[in-house]
């Protein structure tokens, strides 16, 4: 149809609509101008051949919609990304993983990101939903969006947790303050990383906030934060109450009518015995009273520190805590020996500080440690539920030679071991994934040749070996699909 | 006729051709899981070239004691058969086994007695239709029988006109009351009188009176399909091209004219899944670089199953194309070879004017292909895609927000493939400013009437 030919009036098309909902027994049928003359006896037809010359003619008439160069829609251009995309196989298989399991996803982006790599553009908005809905796992994809990524989470409202993640935003005190409660305190824990001395005065006001949760996270990150006011009035205060006497560690908790710990703590009114509240302000100051307030005074050094404490369990967990509070792997690594020595004899590990305090330490000496404690381990009786005991502590990768312990300890383990199937569990994610084919061999030996009774047991653990060395062999495919 | 080539017959798969089969995205992870190597004592593959064709089989381990037997046959369209008791097509141990197969995992070699007995089959069958002549055994008995379903259809489109006649005669302010009965029994009597596709049509309308501007909507559907009943009852008189379109609407079938291929260089401009009764259909836009022709392949197979597609979206393939009477539908004859290449676009304006001439042809066509070159996409409500002077296409609300679209573009103008449709456009396929295709496989939802 050429451009200049007339378009049906819009009054034209709704006089016919009214017509044919009331009906053409009550209203005649309106015979617009423009159209081409029908003639037809029964007035229905009429008005439905009149109409369908309408509609075909509007249909057919469409016009384009104008767009002026500035208009609000327009879409910024995006900065160009200069990462690598991941190679197509890996795309493919994140595709498949975007629904399901997590730890998966997370050690895909862990891939990613090591290699500097970023996800493909059209898989952007499936990857930015599933980091939305669990915020950890967000975190982890936000290191492999990109700057496509960042660039669409400003597009779509939806996203905006990006902004968190990646710090693109800038941050005011101003604008911390407009914000809701549950944005404080998002945006309060995202300047965890870039957290300074500066940000004492942000941090005190978050502590009187009206949302506990705020007041939380802020709590949090002053224990963090060195060389504050607070600090300085926390350490002086503690060492009121801690003190070394020849060569041994007296501990007097503060009076209940001591004002000056609730207040410096902004602890608010206390229940309890007598008793009850002087210990818990103890271990409140313990732990945010910065660590290195103990140096010179309980010992020279961390280490001579947590010697001094071991006396004392309740000191020496609440040190423990502090290091966990105020992310001092330094004092993690002092603390670990006395700590672990005293609870692996009662198998305590997963609900002490221990699990923690491993955590602070970087990869390398995580497995380093563990490596050490694993050694010690027989890979007889029991062999499992003992190294369990040590390597659940260790989240992050195993090193090769922390796996290939383990890997032994798994397959010469007894069937009737207790942790042999924790153990298996705790190695399908963070075994190094290439020793699959032992695993997968240690499966098949372990059901030996095949006899009319088969032992439970063995058959049992055969499973759970072979399953193992499935995931391992997922994991195998995925590494690989970034080389 | 040279039974149909749909790829070159040495060509291995990749991992992609693979997964474009998976019926589902739980299939598809189901056959990750089954592709490991141990689990395959068995495996082999005929190539094209060797006498036979292309065909993959294997022997999977499963939790029973016999394993299960799989064999793909790739001659033709890719069908596949399987001992096990999956009624997804193809089951995961196809998908496996041709993802071994493309990963390179797969020595050649002969098949197995039950796999080449299968395969067998199938090729005598191929062989017979090339065989025999293309007309029936018995024309003059063909004809009867085609003249008897032709007045069948009359008779039932009588009956819809009356239908149609009441409903404006009574006013359509009735209809949200009218319920799915009645426009079911109004379909079921379009069904007994061998209208199928107009029944489905009939159907669909019931969603319709649940749109906020459903009187219009509602006029628009039925004064089409008097404008459909009109032109079948003087089918006669019409020039032949308006009369294939009207017989093709209704639901009669035509035949693609194989004395005629059509040779050129298609661009697979993209692809759209739409519901169609009990099944699911799959059309795939094509435009020839050079005759500027416009070909719809259209496909169906069972909920759960893909229907074939035997052209990749994103490239422009040299093949013959032999087309239908109507509505520009196709059937790939051969295909010489393809690669991958972004199509040329044109401005808003020029693709409603194509729109334009499309529907004087077929004044019931819903769905026409547009590509707009060097276009951005426009936040609003809707959005929109705007090409450079500014004019431009307003996306369809069920389309709103693009966002794997807006992603592939970032911000930059890029080609862009989609259906025009009298609610806006759709997008199908963006090529990203790197060249890099990717098809956003929409589908189109159940029960919107295809406007």
């Amino acid at each position: 149809m050429p451009p200049d030919s007339p378009t049906v009036p819009a009054d034209t098309w709704s006089d016919l609509v009214s017509a044919a909902l009331v009906g053409t027994a009550r209203r005649s049928v309106p015979e617009p101008a423009g159209l081409p003359e029908v003639r037809r006896d029964d007035p229905a037809l009429a008005l439905l051949d009149r109409a369908a010359l309408a509609a075909v003619r509007l249909r057919a008439g469409r016009v384009p919609a104008r767009v002026e160069p500035d208009d609000p829609g327009r879409l910024p251009p995006a900065a160009p990304d200069t990462a690598p995309a991941v190679p197509a196989a890996a795309a493919r298989r994140l595709a498949s993983l975007l629904e399901g399991d997590l730890p998966l996803l997370r050690e895909w982006a862990d891939l990613a990101a090591r290699r500097g790599m970023v996800v493909p553009t059209d898989l952007l908005p499936a990857v930015l939903n599933r980091g939305a809905r669990d915020h950890d796992l967000g975190r982890a994809l936000a290191r492999v969006v990109g700057e496509r990524g960042r660039w669409l989470a400003a597009v779509s409202s939806r996203w905006a947790y990006l902004e968190r993640h990646t710090h693109t935003g800038e941050f005011t005190v101003e604008k911390w303050r407009a914000q809701g409660a549950e944005n404080r305190r998002a945006l309060l824990e995202a300047r965890e990383p870039l957290l300074s001395p500066a940000d004492e005065s942000l941090l005190e006001e978050a502590m009187a906030d009206r949302s506990s949760r705020v007041r939380g996270i802020a709590l949090a990150l002053l224990a963090q934060l060195p060389d504050t006011e607070r600090g300085r009035r926390l350490a002086d205060l503690a060492r009121r109450h801690v003190t070394l006497r020849d060569g041994a560690v007296e501990i007097s908790p503060p009076e209940v009518a001591d004002p000056d710990v609730p207040a410096a703590l902004g602890l608010s009114a206390a229940t309890g015995t007598r008793e009850e509240i002087r210990e818990e302000r103890l271990w409140a100051l313990v732990t945010h009273a910065p660590l290195d307030c103990w140096l010179g005074r309980l010992g020279a050094d961390p280490d001579e520190v947590a010697a001094a404490a071991s006396a004392h369990p309740e000191l020496l967990d609440t040190l423990a805590n502090a290091a966990v509070v105020q992310r001092r792997p330094d004092w993690a690594r002092a603390l670990l020996p006395a700590l672990f020595q005293r609870l692996s004899r009662r198998h305590h590990v997963r609900s002490s500080r221990a699990h923690a305090l491993v955590g602070l330490l970087p990869p390398d000496d995580q497995c380093a440690w563990a490596l050490e404690h694993a050694k010690q381990v027989s890979p007889g009786t029991r062999g499992a539920t003992a190294l369990l005991s040590v390597v659940e502590c260790v989240e992050c990768p195993w090193s090769p030679d922390l796996g290939q312990i383990v890997a032994d300890v798994l397959i010469g383990a007894e069937n009737s071991d207790s942790g042999l199937a924790a153990l298996a569990h705790a190695a399908e994610t963070r075994m190094p994934p290439e020793l699959h084919p032992r695993i997968a061999e240690a499966a098949r030996t372990r059901l030996g040749p095949p006899s009319d009774q088969p032992d439970r047991d063995a058959q049992r653990v055969a499973e759970i070996l072979r399953g193992l060395a499935e995931k391992l062999r997922f994991r195998h495919e995925m590494h690989k699909e970034f080389h | 006729m040279a039974p149909p080539r749909f790829r070159d017959v040495s060509e291995r798969w990749t991992p992609d051709d693979v997964w474009a089969l998976a019926p589902d995205a739980s299939s598809r992870k189901a056959a990750v899981k089954t592709a490991k190597p141990a689990s395959w004592a068995l495996r082999g593959f005929r190539a094209g070239d060797s006498g036979g064709g292309l065909a993959v089989w294997g022997e999977c381990s499963g939790s029973g004691s016999k394993p299960y037997q799989v064999v793909v046959d790739l001659a033709a369209a890719p069908a596949s058969r399987c001992s096990c008791p999956s009624r997804k097509f193809p089951c995961k141990h196809a998908l496996a086994l041709l993802y071994l197969w493309s990963e390179n995992t797969v020595d050649p070699g002969d098949p197995p007695e039950w796999a080449a007995e299968w395969l067998a089959r199938r090729e005598a069958a191929r062989e017979r239709p090339a065989a025999e002549p293309a007309a029936p055994a018995d024309p003059e008995a063909a004809a009867r029988r085609l003249e008897r379903r032709e007045e069948r259809v009359a008779e039932g489109l009588a009956e819809l006109e009356l239908w149609l006649r009441d409903q404006v005669e009574s006013g359509l302010a009735g209809a949200p009351g009218m319920g799915y009965g009645e426009l079911d029994s109004v379909a079921a009597r379009l069904v007994d009188a061998q209208a199928g596709r107009l029944a489905d049509h009939v159907r669909g309308l019931s969603g319709v009176t649940s749109l906020p501007d459903w009187p219009a909507r509602l006029l628009t559907e039925y004064s089409l399909l008097r404008l459909l009943t009109a032109a079948y009852q003087r089918r006669e008189h019409l020039p032949e091209p308006m009369r294939a379109t009207v017989r093709a609407r209704v639901g009669l079938p035509s035949s693609p004219d194989l004395s005629a291929p059509v040779r050129d260089t298609w661009h697979v401009l993209g692809r759209c899944d739409f519901p169609a009764g009990q099944v699911r259909g799959r059309r795939i836009w094509l435009r020839g670089a050079t005759t500027g022709r416009t070909a719809m392949m259209v496909s169906f197979a069972p909920q759960g199953q893909v229907p074939e597609t035997p052209v990749r979206v994103g490239t422009a393939v040299d093949a013959d194309l032999a087309f239908h009477p109507a509505e520009s539908r196709a059937v790939l004859v051969a295909l010489h070879g393809d690669s991958a290449a972004e199509p040329p676009g044109t401005g808003a304006d020029t693709a409603l004017a194509d729109w334009s001439a499309a529907l004087a042809a077929d004044p019931w066509c819903t769905a026409w292909p547009v590509v707009v070159a060097d276009a951005e996409f426009v936040r609003g409500t809707p959005w929109l895609l705007a090409d450079p002077t500014g004019a431009a296409l307003p996306l369809r609300q069920d389309c709103c927000p693009p966002l794997t679209a807006a992603a592939v573009s970032g911000g930059a103008p890029v080609t862009v493939a989609g259906e025009w449709t009298p609610g806006g456009l759709r997008p199908l396929s963006v090529w990203a400013p790197d060249g890099r295709c990717v098809s956003l496989d929409p589908r189109v939802p159940a029960g919107a009437a295809g406007a």
